[in-house]
């Protein structure tokens, strides 16, 4: 049988072809960089009651009833917990209205507020209406007191009902 | 005397035969000699197919890394990082050629980056990556050309320097002893940017990473 030299030819330049692509295909190596994505999360702000205000009668004089949120032991209490050592501020509406629930008589209520990143009452600092200066403890805790004083002179009998508001927020 | 007609034929061309098949080895070994030659010494030629020695250098124009950054309250839901905020990667090559580039990043960022976290619920926060590229000669993301990223995964061909209008170039120089690819040189900007969603997770510090991988002419493969 006699083979195509033609045939023989063709075919070897064809492996010659494919043989020196891999000699053409040598491009620059990929330059390659990695960068980071982060985000910090913080946990959100939680405030739980501890302790509702016990207004009693012993705390009424002229007709004035007062509870001091430093030394008085029925003042309200709330923790704040969030993020350990971290800055935060707390706002406050400082006067409110209370509203007697069978005539609308209306009082006035001045709140106090302390607080402390211990848990002691009596070393508590006065906290303005919006103070930003605060910060979680280590363990990211907050301790409030809350106080006040309302003028009885013209309080009617029956219940007086209110609302105490008070936001905190990270800064 | 036919017979000997049909043998005399059947040597002359057996003969012509093996004379083909000897001429056919010869070629076939001459060109496997060259395709050996050029294997090994190709790296002494001008090869006007191959982009031979030009480079390419990535830098981090921004500082640090992409970070979403103010305070991100567990389940708080989607925090956004826009392009004028984008992490910046300035690509430095010959100006008159193409770059493809491919970009790949983690869709979830995870607490502490620890592997161990990935599909948590609490400790793990989905990560959408964008991206874009400048190459008006400036660094400018008013001149941003955005990439399409589908699951983390975009890439990107374009000319370190955009042709304005222009028609192209001559060809670069090829390499050569003389050649100073610093005098053909541009740099074309690539933006990283993208959006988080915070669900109900662990405080705590959520780290991933975004790869990028450019080369001359088309992007690399993806992995």
């Amino acid at each position: 049988m006699i083979i195509s030299i033609r045939k023989i030819l063709i075919f070897t330049v064809l492996i010659f072809l494919l043989s020196i692509q891999s000699v053409f295909a040598q491009v620059s190596e990929p330059q390659n960089v990695s960068i980071s994505v982060s985000a910090q999360v913080s946990s959100a702000i939680e405030l739980f009651t501890l302790q509702t205000v016990d207004f009693r009668y012993e705390d009424v004089e002229f007709n004035v009833l007062s509870v001091d949120p430093i030394s008085n032991p029925s003042a309200g209490k709330l923790v704040a917990r969030g993020m350990p050592d971290t800055g935060m501020r707390i706002s406050f509406i400082q006067n409110r209205e209370l509203v007697n629930v069978d005539t609308n008589h209306i009082l006035f209520f001045e709140f106090v507020v302390t607080g402390n990143v211990q848990d002691e009452q009596e070393s508590a600092e006065l906290i303005s209406p919006d103070n930003r200066d605060l910060t979680f403890n280590e363990e990211g805790e907050f301790y409030i007191w809350v106080g006040g004083r309302v003028d009885l002179s013209t309080a009617q009998p029956g219940s007086y009902d209110g609302d105490f508001n008070i936001e905190i927020e990270y800064i | 005397m036919l017979l000997c007609k049909c043998l005399t034929k059947l040597v002359g061309e057996l003969r012509v035969t093996v004379e083909s098949i000897s001429k056919v080895l010869l070629i076939t070994i001459t060109m496997m000699f060259f395709v050996l030659f050029l294997s090994t010494t190709a790296h002494s030629q001008i090869n006007f197919g191959s982009f031979g020695p030009y480079t390419i250098q990535l830098t981090d124009i921004s500082i640090g890394d992409l970070s979403f950054e103010g305070f991100i309250i567990s389940g708080s839901g989607e925090h956004i990082k826009e392009l004028p905020d984008a992490f910046i990667i300035e690509i430095e090559g010959v100006k008159y050629l193409d770059v493809g580039v491919l970009i790949t990043a983690d869709v979830e960022l995870l607490l502490d980056g620890n592997i161990i976290n990935s599909g948590d619920p609490q400790k793990s926060i989905t990560f959408t990556l964008e991206a874009a590229y400048a190459n008006k000669g400036q660094q400018n993301t008013g001149d941003a050309e955005f990439i399409t990223v589908i699951t983390n995964v975009g890439d990107a061909r374009f000319p370190i320097l955009a042709r304005q209008f222009q028609p192209p170039g001559p060809p670069p120089p090829p390499p050569t002893e003389a050649f100073d690819q610093s005098a053909v040189e541009d740099a074309s900007y690539l933006y990283l940017y993208g959006k988080i969603n915070v669900g109900n997770v662990d405080a705590g510090t959520y780290t991933g990473n975004i790869n990028i991988s450019v080369q001359y002419d088309n992007p690399p493969a993806s992995p």
